[in-house]
Order: C-alpha cells, then structure tokens, then sequence
C-alpha cells in the first residue's frame, strides 16, 4: 500500500492530541476505509495555506503508535510499579464518581485540584467538568506561576483591557491579500523563536510571511537564533530582564518625544506619572541591567517607534520573568504610546470570533455563564485568592506554587485528590520536580487522562482514562478567528474516548442540571456556536470553519467604535475607560500602578555569592521543531531529528572545563543534578547555556526508580519553586537558574534517582 | 512559481520528456558537458531544458523539518532514511556576527515525488507544499532559474 493509494480525502482542522498543538491548521486526510494513510496542510485554509509542521506530518506513527493507552487502566500494585490492569469505562466512571463524591461530601469541593497542561483543546473541557463538580481549583499545577500567556494577558489587560497580537493578517480570510492590511515595517519578536512551534494561537511562519512582505525584525532574545541572525537588531538581554528592557525602550520613547501625541491626547490616562518612573531607567542603568548596549536600545527603539505600523510579538519567557504582569503591562505601553494599537499591521485586539467563547476565562465569563453566588463561592476557597490579587480579580487559575505547599501541608485545608488531563507534571513542567512528585503522592487518589504512559503516570496515576487523538473526536476551535470544527474522521483506536465526552459523562454524574440541559456534547457546541448562525453539522458542511464578515473580532480601530467595551461605549475595558498608563485597578488591589523592574531571584545581581558557585544561567525552554514540551520523543520521525537531551555551550565555556562536543556531562545546583549531551554553539552567550525541557527517555524503564529517566534528564528538577510575583501570575523562574556544568568522569554513572529528596 | 494549471498541463509532457531525454543524457561524457557549460543559456535549452529542479531560497528555511518529515510519510520510509535531509550551519557571519542556517539537502533518494504526481494526488511534491516557510520551489528548470533570480539566497537542484 502506498500513500497515493486512497478513496477518498477528507478536509478537518487540527488542535492538540497528535501533533500536541494550539492548533488552528486546516487538515487534509486521506483516507482508505477506516485507515488514515496520509495526513498533509489544507491549501484552502486562510490559517496554514497548506504547509504544516513536522509534527502533523508524523501523526500516523503517533495514532497508531504501539505504546498508545487504548483501555482504562487501574494500578494494580504499589505507586510507581508501573503495574496497571485493564478495567472498563464503566467500571472506571463508577469508581471515580464515588471517590470524587465522597471527598466532595466530606471535605467540600475544594478538596479536588483539576489540572491541565499547556492551552489545547483541554480548557474548555476541563472548565465545564471542573465547575460541574463545583471545585474552585482549577491549574495548570506545577507551572510555577502559572507562567504561561496568563501573566501576559492578564498584565497587559491592566494597560488597555484586552489581549492583542501582533496583526499577520489572521483575522481576515483572505489574508495577506485583503487590501484593509497591511505589513508591519517591523516585527519585534519578543522572547520567543516563532518558526519552531505555533504557540498561543499564532503559527510562527506567519512572521516569514511577514518578512517576504517587507517586515524588518527587532528581536530580543538572549539566544542567537534563526531570527537573530535576520534581524536589523539584535536585543541580546540578559535571561529575565525584559522588565528593563521595556522600561528602557518607554523612557527612550518619552524622553525623545517618540510617542503619537495625538493617540496619547484622546485616549489614554497617565503618562506623566509614567514618564516620571521610566525615567528611573536611563539607559546606563539598563546596559547594566540587561546587557544590552545602549546605543543599540536607542537605534531598535527609534525603529520602532519611528515606523508605524509596526508589531511586538511576543512570548512565554515573559511570564517567566519576576513580576511578570508588570513587564506585560509595560510592553503593552510600547504599542499604546507609538499608536500601534489595534491599527492594520500593529497589535490587535485579539477577540474569539462571533464573540465565542467556548469557556469562561476571566472573572466577568464566570458571572455571566454561572452567576453570582457561584463566582462568589468559588473566590472564597481558591487557592491563592486571598493572597494574590490577580488570582482573585483576573483569570480563574490557582496560585499553583501556594497549591503544591498546600498539598504537602494540608493548610489552610486538605487536598486530597487530582484529575490530570494531558499533563505530565514531572516529565515536563513542575519546577523542583521532587517537591511536586511528594505532593502528589500525598494524595489520596489521582485520576488521569492521556494518551501515553509517561514519568507522572507511572509515578503516582491511581487510574488512567485514555484521551483520543484529533481525528478520532470532535470539537470546536475559536481561538480567535475563524470558528473551526475538528471532526471525528474515524472511530477511536481501541476504547479511547474524546475528552469531550469523558468530561460531559462525568460532569453529567456531578451535576444533574447538565443532564437536564443537554442530551449530548453537540447540543452544547450548537449552544456556544449559535452567534455565528451554524450548528456543528453545519459547519461541517460549510468546509469546517467560518470568518466573521464584520463584528466583535474584526479589526481595526475598534476602540472608536465601542467594540472593546461590554457597555458598547467607545474605548477600553479598563476601569478610566482609557488606556491606563497608570492602573487603577492596581492601585485599588494595592499593587504598583506603574511597571517596575523586580531582579529574579537568584542572580548576578539578587545572590552574588551564589553565582560564585553557581557561574552559569541555565535558560531552559528552547523549542524543538519537532517536539511539543515533553511529548513525541517516542516518534520515530522526529524523535531521529532531535535524538539527545542537549546543553547547548559555548566552546570557550566547555573547553576551560574540559568537556568535549558531544560528551555527556552534569549540570547541578543546590537543588540537584541532571545529565545532558553537549552541543558546542558559538552563537551561545558565554554566561548562558540553554537547555531544552520537557526531556524523558520513553525508550528508557518507567517503573520506579527510573521514570523514564525524568530525574536524570528533567531540567526544571534544578528549579526554583515559588512564588515570584507579588501579582500572584507569573514569575517561575525557569529562564534564571544558576548551575555549574561538571565534566564526567569515566565510569562516572547516574547514582539514583533522588526520588522524593525536597530540599 | 509555475501556476498550477500550467504545471498540471505540462507535467504530462515534461513526465514523458523527462525519461526520454534522462536516457539520452544519463552517461554524459565530461568533455562535451564541460564544453556546454561555457555556454549557460545553450547548455540549459539543449541539454536539460525538460529537466525537473527544486528551487530553495536558503534565506527562508527555517530549519523546522516539514520537508523531511512529509518526504518520509509520502514515501513510508523508516526513520533515518528521506529524500531530504535538514542541516543546522552555525558560523561567523557578517562581521563576525553569528549567523544560524539551515539548508535542506535532497539525497539520491528523491523521486520528485513521482508516484504523488503521476497519482494526481497533487500537482508538486510532497516537501513543496508542506514547507512551512514556502521556501521549496518545484518544476521545469528552465524557469526556475529565472524565478531564483528574485530569490535572496537561491539554490537550485536539478534531478
Ligand atoms: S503545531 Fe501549528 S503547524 Fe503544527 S498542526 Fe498545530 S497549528 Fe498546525
Ligand atoms: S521531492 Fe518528494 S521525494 Fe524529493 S525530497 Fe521532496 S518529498 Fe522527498
Ligand atoms: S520544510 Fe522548508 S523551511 Fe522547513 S526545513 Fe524544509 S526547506 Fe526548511
């Protein structure tokens, strides 16, 4: 059988379980009876204009890959056995609704943490099931900080009350050709290497596009990287402090009267107030501070703010820096002084099309969808709320660093079980993986949903559900424009069921009314589809997705209009209705109203001594384009293009401590040592190394001790867990590590696991 | 790029062409090629004029692995084996700036996806239209030449 032997192709669109992704590409499957034998981009779709990436092109090995959990599962021996039996779904609902009721009716809701991964198809699912059941902890628990796009949206909301992106033509259906566009002069690319994944809705080679369209590039990365080497200016800072950066670049611009005045005049509050605290950061004060010349700072500033339309696309290393929220609403000030908000080419105002929104993301959706006595019932136990400002006013996350404590703790009140969706807390994102692994044996009972077995599953998974993969299930995509189907091309592989239903079941089980209200999963997508006038079906044969023609999240200049308001009043959803250079809502939760500039905590500057022992900043966090944080090394495709857990070094570093390219070596802290190859990298900042996460070894044992090898490989064993934002978001500092690389010795092997050590 | 009708019409005749003239010229002798040579247009309008080429702006390749990846699916080759293989070029560039590359190498292997054109499953092979930056270019030589004069950092290869 070749893969031109086919009966028919079926067009869908894509999001998470196979290539792992924040979706959006439209999908051509071909298709021989029940079999997928290709899976390719879908030319006709504005989205990816048929090109995709290498994980969508490796899916069939991932659907119908050997190791794939198809059946419910149940431990059978100890925690960390690796020893499972195979139970039905009804068996496994039963069990789990019992147990779940129980800690519900003895220890009120709370008592159970929902968790998630990364932002794929999982929000919405796990909102509806989480609130069904009536718990007020939703997380994306062992992300410190819950230092991904949250710090970011919500710090920058504080600026000018929405979300934006930079504008590639996204929210127009016929792109680059639609004459309301145009090209941003330059493209900054803040803290992120977009051609290497699509994360936070955007898909990275929109840039390129951009680029063969004209778009110079700004980049501020402390990497060399395929952009850098593009780009007209090249911001190399030191790791965490874009918070300067952007001080510096708002005092240039105030200073030398870069601003549009006439933007600033009619629409915003604040700027003396601003201009008298940017003014801290002289351009002295952030060469030392972030390592970047100041001259150069002067040039790419003047770049941008002299050239408009020009667009800041940025990301998630922002929300690791301390006080994340602040160095969001600081950026979102450079596109609201230079008159680049929500202009063809700028940044826009990022909405969900038709107005959608397929969960409640912030507290004003929970109001509207729950009611009062809801909301309030649910800000009352949230873990973090009382402390943390942002967690009680802004999204509906935990503070996951206070959640981990508590856990351990049982103060001020007893976890005591966990539903894990699609997240492998200790193989990729947990920082101080030894603390989040005994917490998470301290519970009573951890249900899990996923795909394959991995380090979390093997080390503390009581039951496990098996998730289907994105042909197998359908769904709904707004995120943010066009509203897309994803459609079931086939049945399931063995019992494995869409998250979708496995959460309706379940929240049918905890609530009645949801029973009451909606007989299957496709009458609640008809319900959140109705604005755009098509039901699931229809949209299905409509092609899969619709753009809105005119409405809420068609650009531009949407301020004038009354779009960005719930009350329809031109202007911003902020509480001045201007944009704030100066928040008020900061000022009332007590909080700084202007951006500062907070040094992370362990440092050149915050632990002198420290980086004595410690000499180098481990940055971990570098993509691969053939990985999604800790999934898909079991793929045969990709895994051969990305064979080895990396250091990436410079030379001059490596040599002075006789480690050769390619040898295997330690990287260590107080907090622990790991084992990674090295890669020899001219390119590297010689007080740098960069170390990709996410890294376990599938092909390795996954029963204690080993886990896959996630304790010898595992970079974020060797982070910090803390809070590190006095806003509550943001502030996981896993781009400001202080290590030391160590030679290995011969016959030099990894002695244990240290399984369970907490320091 | 050719536009796809045209290519649709033409790859019929160029797919007979193509055998014909690759068994006429397969065995050139050095002599005589390196004679054509000095002549560039007459070399290309008489020798391999009907000759497919890929055409890859290295200015734009991302690195990211489409190519290689659609190869290997379109053809169900194992891991390790592909008509396309992606480089990583880390260097001193201009003034000493370091520059990052990467370039995709097309091996012995490559058919130019002859069984998914012959199909008509699609008018180019299967890396061209998964590229994630556009940066592959598929048809008749002659032309592509001419297209890689608007290209930053052209390389050709002819099959
Ligand atoms: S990761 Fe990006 S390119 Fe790949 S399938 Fe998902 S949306 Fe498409
Ligand atoms: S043209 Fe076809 S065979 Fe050649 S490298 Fe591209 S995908 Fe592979
Ligand atoms: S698909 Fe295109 S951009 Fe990606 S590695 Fe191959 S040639 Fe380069």
């Amino acid at each position: 059988m070749t893969t031109n032997d086919y009966d028919r192709v079926e067009r869908t669109t894509v999001w998470s379980p196979g290539p792992g992704c924040h979706g959006g590409c439209g999908v051509l499957a071909y298709m021989k009876g029940d079999k997928i034998v290709k899976i390719e981009g879908d030319p006709c779709h504005p989205w990816n204009q048929g090109r995709t990436c290498s994980r969508l092109l490796a899916y069939t090995q991932f659907l119908n890959h050997k190791d794939r959990i198809l059946y419910p599962l149940k431990r059978a021996g100890e925690r960390g056995s690796g020893e499972f039996t195979r139970i039905t779904w009804d068996e496994a609902l039963d069990e789990i609704e019992t147990k779940f009721k129980r800690f519900r009716d003895e220890s009120g809701a709370e008592s159970v943490i929902f968790v998630q991964g990364t932002g794929r198809d999982i929000n919405a699912p796990l909102t509806f099931l989480t609130y069904a059941y009536g718990s007020p902890n939703l997380s994306q628990l062992g992300l410190s900080g819950q230092s991904c796009y949250t710090p970011r949206i919500t710090g920058s909301c504080m600026t000018d009350g929405t979300l934006t992106v930079a504008d590639c033509s996204q929210f127009f259906e016929k792109r680059y050709d639609d004459p309301r566009w145009e090209c941003p002069k330059y493209i900054i690319i803040w803290a992120t290497n977009p051609t290497v994944g699509c994360p936070d809705g955007f898909q990275g080679h929109w840039v390129i596009d951009c680029m063969k369209r004209g778009s110079k590039l700004i980049v501020v990365d402390p990497r060399c990287t395929w952009a850098t080497s593009r780009a007209e200016y090249h911001l190399q800072c030191r790791p965490g402090s874009d918070g300067a950066v952007a001080l510096g670049m708002i005092n240039l611009i105030l200073e030398n009267e870069w601003y549009d005045k006439e933007f600033v005049e009619k629409w915003t509050m604040g700027i003396d107030k601003l201009r008298e605290r940017a003014a801290e950061y002289t351009p002295e004060q952030v060469e030392r501070l972030t390592w970047i010349p100041k001259e150069v700072l002067f040039e790419a500033t003047m770049a941008y703010a002299a050239n408009r339309p020009s667009a800041i696309h940025w990301g998630m290393p922002i929300d690791m820096n301390p006080e994340a929220t602040s160095v969001a609403q600081a950026i979102s000030m450079l596109w609201c002084l230079t008159g680049n908000f929500d202009i063809p080419g700028g940044n826009v105002a990022a909405r969900g099309a038709f107005g959608i929104a397929m969960w409640p993301i912030n507290q004003a959706q929970v109001l509207t969808e729950y009611g009062e006595d809801f909301l309030t019932k649910i800000n009352e136990k949230r873990i973090g709320a009382k402390e943390y400002p942002y967690v009680a006013n802004t999204r509906l996350y935990i503070q996951p660093d206070l959640a981990v404590e508590q856990m351990l703790t049982g103060d001020p009140y007893k976890i005591r079980g966990m539903w894990i969706q699609t997240s492998n807390m200790l193989g990729g994102n947990s920082a101080d993986i030894n603390k989040h692994h005994k917490a998470l044996m301290n519970m009573e009972y951890n249900v899990f949903v996923d795909l394959f077995h991995n380090p979390t599953t093997m080390a503390v998974a009581d039951i496990i559900l098996p998730a289907a993969c994105f042909t197998e299930r359908n769904t709904i995509r707004v995120w943010h424009t066009p509203a897309q189907i994803v459609r079931k091309l086939h049945e399931p592989l063995g019992d494995a069921r869409n998250d979708w239903e496995i959460n309706f079941e379940l929240a049918r089980r905890f609530n009645p009314e949801i029973a009451r209200k909606y007989s299957t999963v496709i009458d609640f997508f008809d319900e959140k589809l109705r604005p755009s006038g098509y039901t699931f079906q229809e949209l299905i044969d409509r092609g899969g997705w619709v753009f809105e023609e005119d409405g809420v999240s068609v650009p531009y200049r949407r301020y004038e209009t009354g779009l960005l308001r719930a009350d329809g009043k031109p202007g911003f959803q902020t509480p001045s209705g201007k944009v704030e250079f100066y928040s008020l809502n900061h000022e009332e939760w007590g909080l700084d109203p202007l951006p500062w500039y907070r040094e992370p905590p362990e440092s050149e500057n915050s632990t002198p001594e420290l980086m004595k022992k410690y000499p180098l900043v481990m940055v971990t966090g570098r993509r691969s384009p053939v990985y999604f944080h800790a999934e898909h090394r079991n793929i045969d495709w990709l895994r051969e293009k990305d064979p080895f857990p990396l250091v990436e070094v410079n030379p001059k570093v490596a040599d002075a401590l006789e480690i050769k390219d390619g040898e295997w070596c330690w990287i260590e802290n107080e907090r622990g040592k790991i084992m990674r190859k090295v890669k020899y990298n001219i390119s590297m900042n010689e007080k740098c190394v960069s170390v990709p996460h996410g890294w376990w070894a599938p092909e390795e044992k996954g029963n204690a001790p080993h886990y896959y090898g996630a304790w010898k490989y595992n970079c974020n064993k060797l982070v910090l867990s803390q809070v590190g934002s006095s806003s509550g978001y943001g502030g996981g500092a896993y781009k400001t590590v202080p290590v030391r690389l160590r030679k290995m010795e011969p016959g030099e092997v990894f002695d244990g696991p240290e399984v369970g050590i907490t320091k | 790029m050719v536009p796809r009708s045209e290519l649709r019409n033409k790859s019929a005749v160029i797919g007979n062409t193509l055998k014909r003239v690759r068994a006429t010229y397969s065995e050139p002798q050095l002599g005589s090629q390196i004679k054509t040579q000095t002549n560039q247009e007459n070399f290309f309008v008489n020798n391999i004029a009907p000759r497919y080429a890929l055409l890859v702006d290295q200015e734009y390749c991302t690195g990211c692995q489409s190519c290689a990846i659609a190869c290997q699916q379109e053809h169900q080759y194992p891991a390790g084996k592909s008509g396309v293989r992606v480089t990583e070029h880390i260097y001193p560039g201009n003034d000493d700036k370091p520059q990052i590359d990467f370039e995709p190498f097309f091996t012995v292997i490559c058919d130019l996806c002859a069984e998914r054109r012959a199909k008509g499953t699609d008018t180019v092979p299967a890396c061209v239209r998964n590229c994630q930056a556009k940066c592959i270019e598929f048809g008749d030589a002659e032309k592509l030449i001419k297209s890689a004069a608007c290209m930053k950092r052209p390389a050709l290869y002819l099959k």
